[in-house]
């Protein structure tokens, strides 16, 4: 069906300023800025044709592409996070998704911390597993008792007559930031041999992360969170005991033609994600390989950065404090109480964010809010910090 | 017309991309304090000044620098006082004159410089625009003859690739035939260069 042309026009000149005009603390945004690193940027141009990445491809697979390096960048990304086998995919989900449905069976159990993202519960859903969850320790702090992981494998044990088919664990959590106890939970985990996976979707690309030393079996991440890369990229890992099953590769032969595809991989359905998004992620590895190097002062800013925001009265920091990572959930209540008196309700925040330079609280939270530091400047840290005090003086919201 | 872009112009154009980006990229790792450290700096300057310099070279090897500084070659040789401007539009002949181009140094033509050309445009033009057109082209013919005196060259500016400016120039020898001067035919691919090079000039005149 023809369109008329004047319909299509909203679809021409599309850009965005706000990396450039705002300092942005979208929380899911900050780790995933790709345009801040120019190697990327040229990159995603260069190959930015749908198979791009193909032009030599002999093998049929993307990890095995050599030129452009895309079979040393899977060994070396493996190096890099110490695990024995990387695939590049569109998303954490996806990742979370292969492993459940390769390692578990419909019906199996998996133990899921309570703070894991919607994709999580999805992923299982879709693989037809059945979820049990570790309960968090609640407000205020919302972390995740290690020892409550042993509690509830017991308890799948004692209901299914057999251990868990997968204990998951999400490394930092999107509501509240907490790092958590990782090592531990694995330990756990292989006390009662059962495949530990780790959810390393805001920590793998922002600081340093080894699947040897946290333990994990199988590692999911999403690259455009965390590893300076164009979106949909995500990453799942192995190692050498969980690998082959994961990555297994086709069996299926056409029973009239006789086709096969002994090459491709099936949780991947083959190829994952050619051209620039791939090209991307492979030229943000050595800004993300320096980067993660400076995560102890991108701690120091998100601490610094709620010094400053707890000052004012009736705002705290929820999760772990001093925090371990640069993901801050705030609760106000001296704000929610100027919002219920105010003409733009719960968007004055926002107004007032915007107006002094600042993005990335969601338009309408007043109440609870969430944001990120990660890869602002000193500068910029201090002036956002600086943006919410004198909002609140603006309201004769008292500072400390 | 077929343009012709050799590899070589294709790399170049693909060099001035790739260091307009690394700034472009600079800058934003910047924002919005702006101001870059040492080494991004040189970096910056360095892409910056590699980006005017490869750019430069992929003008002048596609012809396109002597194009559009055309105009500016035209006029050099040229009397201001001796000299009028016909350009199409009327609203490129108030930016002329909104920047210092004397109202006596200009005309605009309006559309075709004839009634046949206006009727190849559009056979299906109605009588009463005819009308209109042939009352716009007693006026500027008026308004030329009027203008005209002392002038020894007119400047006809046209934008490349107008339909409307490809039939004018096709009639240009209408108007020297007729008044004995020289007429220079200027096609520009930006009119904007046009305002930026005659107000200066008639600032001399």
């Amino acid at each position: 069906m023809p369109l008329e042309p004047e319909r299509l026009l909203k679809y021409r000149n599309l850009t965005r300023s706000t990396e450039v005009e705002m300092i942005n603390l979208h929380p899911i945004q900050s780790g995933g800025r790709a345009g801040n690193y120019p190697e990327v940027v040229k990159a995603v141009l260069n190959f930015i044709d749908g198979y791009s990445t193909c032009d030599y491809c002999i093998k049929g697979r993307l990890d095995e592409i050599e030129t452009p390096p895309l079979c040393d960048f899977h060994a070396d990304l493996a190096e890099f996070i110490e695990m024995d086998e990387v695939r590049l995919l569109p998303g954490c989900r996806q990742a979370q998704f292969a492993a459940f449905h390769s390692l578990a069976s419909p019906g199996d159990y998996v133990v899921i911390d309570s703070l894991a993202h919607y994709s999580t519960y999805l992923a299982a859903e879709r693989a037809g597993l059945k979820i049990v969850e570790v309960p968090n320790t609640g407000f205020p702090y919302f972390e995740m008792p290690p020892e409550l992981y042993a509690e509830k494998i017991e308890e799948v044990k004692r209901a299914t007559k057999k251990p868990p088919a997968l204990v998951f664990l999400t490394h930092v959590d999107y509501s509240y930031g907490n790092l958590a106890d990782a090592e531990v939970i694995a330990k756990i985990s292989h006390e009662y041999d059962v495949p530990f996976m780790l959810n390393c979707a805001y920590t793998l690309g922002r600081m340093p992360v080894s699947g040897r030393k946290l333990g994990a079996d199988v590692m999911v991440a999403s690259l455009h969170k965390s590893f300076a890369s164009p979106a949909p990229s995500g990453v799942l890992a192995a190692n050498e005991e969980y690998a082959d099953k994961i990555f297994r590769k086709s069996m299926v032969k056409g029973d009239w033609s006789g086709r096969a595809f002994p090459n491709k991989e099936v949780e991947l359905l083959g190829c994952t994600l050619p051209g620039c998004v791939a090209v991307g992620v492979m030229a943000a590895f050595p800004y993300v390989v320096e980067r993660v190097e400076r995560w102890n002062e991108e701690v120091e800013k998100a601490r610094y950065f709620s010094s400053q925001l707890t000052r004012i009265e009736g705002v705290i920091q929820l999760g772990q404090s001093p925090h371990n990572h640069d993901l801050l959930h705030f609760e106000s209540s001296s704000f929610f109480e100027v919002a219920r008196a105010h003409s733009r309700k719960g968007f004055f925040l926002y107004d007032e964010l915007k107006s002094r330079g600042i993005t990335g609280v969601q338009p309408g939270l007043s109440r609870s809010w969430k944001l990120s530091t990660y890869g602002q400047c000193w500068e910029n840290v201090r002036k956002a910090a600086q943006a919410f005090l004198e909002i609140a003086e603006k309201y004769n919201i008292p500072i400390s | 017309m077929l343009f012709p872009f050799s590899i070589d112009a294709v790399r170049k154009l693909s060099s001035v991309i790739d260091a307009l980006l690394t700034a472009w990229s600079l800058v934003r790792m910047s924002a919005l304090h702006s101001i870059l450290n040492e080494k991004a700096e040189v970096e910056f300057a360095e892409k910056l000044l590699s980006a005017h310099r490869v750019l430069s070279e992929l003008l002048s090897l596609l012809g396109l620098s002597q194009r559009e500084n055309e105009l500016g070659n035209v006029v050099s040789e040229l009397d201001p006082n001796e000299t009028l401007v016909l350009v199409v539009s009327s609203s490129l002949m108030r930016r002329l004159v909104g920047n210092g181009v004397p109202r006596e140094k200009v005309i605009s033509i309006g559309g075709p410089l004839s009634v046949e050309d206006a009727r190849a445009l559009n056979p299906n033009i109605s009588e009463e625009s005819m009308r209109s057109i042939e009352s716009r082209l007693k006026t500027f013919w008026r308004e030329l003859e009027r203008k005209i005196k002392g002038v020894r060259t007119v400047i006809l500016i046209l934008e490349r690739g107008g339909k409307v400016d490809e039939l004018i120039a096709k009639r240009a020898g209408m108007i020297s035939e007729r008044f004995g001067v020289d007429v220079k035919v200027v096609y520009l691919t930006n009119l904007d260069s046009c305002v930026e090079v005659l107000p200066s000039f008639f600032r001399g005149s």
